[in-house]
């Protein structure tokens, strides 16, 4: 019994250390709250990306075999905001007691701009006519980005208190790296007169952006890259850009540029180069590489 | 009839085959006012080294020995503000605070503070 005993004690703690290993299934409709999960997670979560970098958000709608992957899922990342018009079909689907966080929901908002490009007709975000509509793009405020990681770190943490430490070592080093990407933005733009700092976009996706580094946004098109552009407001752009001297006009990595380059071509303007407005591309798929291709691209444009 | 037939078609005809006009480009934005401007930096650490910068170019450079520094500059000073550069070392990696004070000539200070550990390198916005 003496010899018995001992071993009973190791299996059962092995068994513990098993389960305690397995880690916690995270489906994530959000190219950018799958990088913030697997960062703070680590080897303690599983990340299943639904929307994965370079698709549209304002586009995605969840295929059945997408649903599927939701059995099992203990945490659901939902980028908010009203940007996923398919959450309620989500929690139908998702398995009891599994969490739905709808991260950007946790974030302070920015409203569409005042008599904005925003005309209030369904376009996904799911707003009634003449309710104020919030920007869903947050992602663009690294500050937000940072809020982002301490709510997907506290849903962590309350799944797996075990873990709880490592979590919180994990998001320290992810926000760390976050500040030092801040302040490089912030020398960057640094570069550009602040009266100069005119951003013309493709979608009105860049207020937080905006808001953060001293911008002003003109976009073609609204809130949703499913909003198109109305000739009043493009003729309304092209005088914009001919009475202020803008330098540039940006397109984005998943909207065709026409409307882009005809104003470019008509105004005298010239095409300043492709941003990322609705999450990181395939070709830079993390967050950093995302932001540091957009302030770069803007700064070498606008200076 | 058959004439004004013709003359009515002339003018898209004319639309589709004419060469395009040459495009003014945009025009150059007015320049904002220039200010004269104080700059006061005081550092706690001693001594300071430090590199003040605007828009890229470094417009003021020194050492801080305890007391307050200051120079007064010529700076383009837009309503929508202006972005000051600040970078600055001290000895034995202590943790030490800078403060960059600007008073464009006939507003009030306006006074940033950055921390830092032996280093200091931020942005500062003054409007």
């Amino acid at each position: 019994m003496r010899r018995f005993f001992p071993g009973l004690v190791a299996v059962l703690l092995g068994g513990a250390t098993l389960f305690a290993a397995e880690p916690i299934r995270v489906v994530s409709f959000s190219a950018l709250l799958s990088e913030v999960a697997r960062e703070v997670g680590g080897d303690a979560v599983d990340v299943v990306g639904l929307v994965k970098p370079g698709v549209d958000p304002h586009g995605y709608q969840p295929t059945p075999v997408d649903l599927k992957t939701l059995a099992g899922a203990r945490l659901v990342l939902i980028s908010g905001k009203h940007l996923e018009p398919y959450v309620d079909k989500v929690a139908r689907v998702a398995p009891a007691g599994s969490v739905i966080l709808s991260v950007g929901d946790r974030l302070p908002s920015l409203d569409a701009p005042e008599g904005g490009h925003d005309h209030g007709h369904a376009h996904g975000h799911g707003h009634a006519e003449g309710e104020s509509a919030v920007d869903p793009h947050w992602w663009h405020s690294v500050a937000q980005m940072r809020r982002a990681v301490v709510v997907v770190r506290d849903a962590l943490t309350a799944l797996a208190p075990e873990d709880k430490a490592q979590f919180a070592k994990n998001a320290a080093g992810y926000l760390a790296r976050l500040a030092v990407l801040d302040k490089w933005i912030r020398q960057q733009v640094a570069l550009l007169p602040r009266d100069q700092r005119r951003l013309v976009t493709s979608h009105d996706a860049f207020q937080y952006f905006a808001r953060d580094y001293g911008f002003q946004i003109e976009a073609i098109e609204g809130l949703s890259t499913e909003q198109e552009a109305s000739a009043g407001r493009v003729q309304e752009l092209m005088a914009l850009i001919r009475k202020e001297g803008v330098k540039a006009v940006f397109f984005e990595d998943t909207l065709n540029p026409k409307v882009t380059t005809e104003i470019t071509r008509e105004t005298g303007t010239r095409v300043g180069g492709m941003l990322y407005a609705d999450g990181p591309g395939a070709a830079e798929p993390t967050y950093e590489q995302m932001q540091r291709h957009n302030v770069t691209t803007i700064v070498e444009a606008l200076r | 009839m058959v004439v004004a037939l013709l003359l009515l078609l002339l003018v898209p005809l004319r639309s589709l085959t004419r060469a395009p006009e040459a495009v003014a480009p945009a025009p150059a934005r007015a320049a904002a006012e220039t200010r004269s401007v104080q700059l006061t930096l005081v550092a706690t650490a001693r001594p300071v080294t430090f590199s003040v910068t605007h828009l890229g170019r470094e417009i003021w450079k020194g050492e801080a020995a305890g007391q307050p520094v200051e120079t007064t500059l010529d700076l383009p000073w837009p309503a929508e503000g202006v972005d000051l550069g600040v970078s600055a070392t001290w000895p034995g990696g202590v943790t030490g605070a800078l403060k960059l004070e600007a008073t464009p000539e006939g507003d009030e200070p306006q006074t940033r503070t950055a921390w830092g550990d032996g280093a200091v390198e931020e942005t500062f916005t003054y409007r």
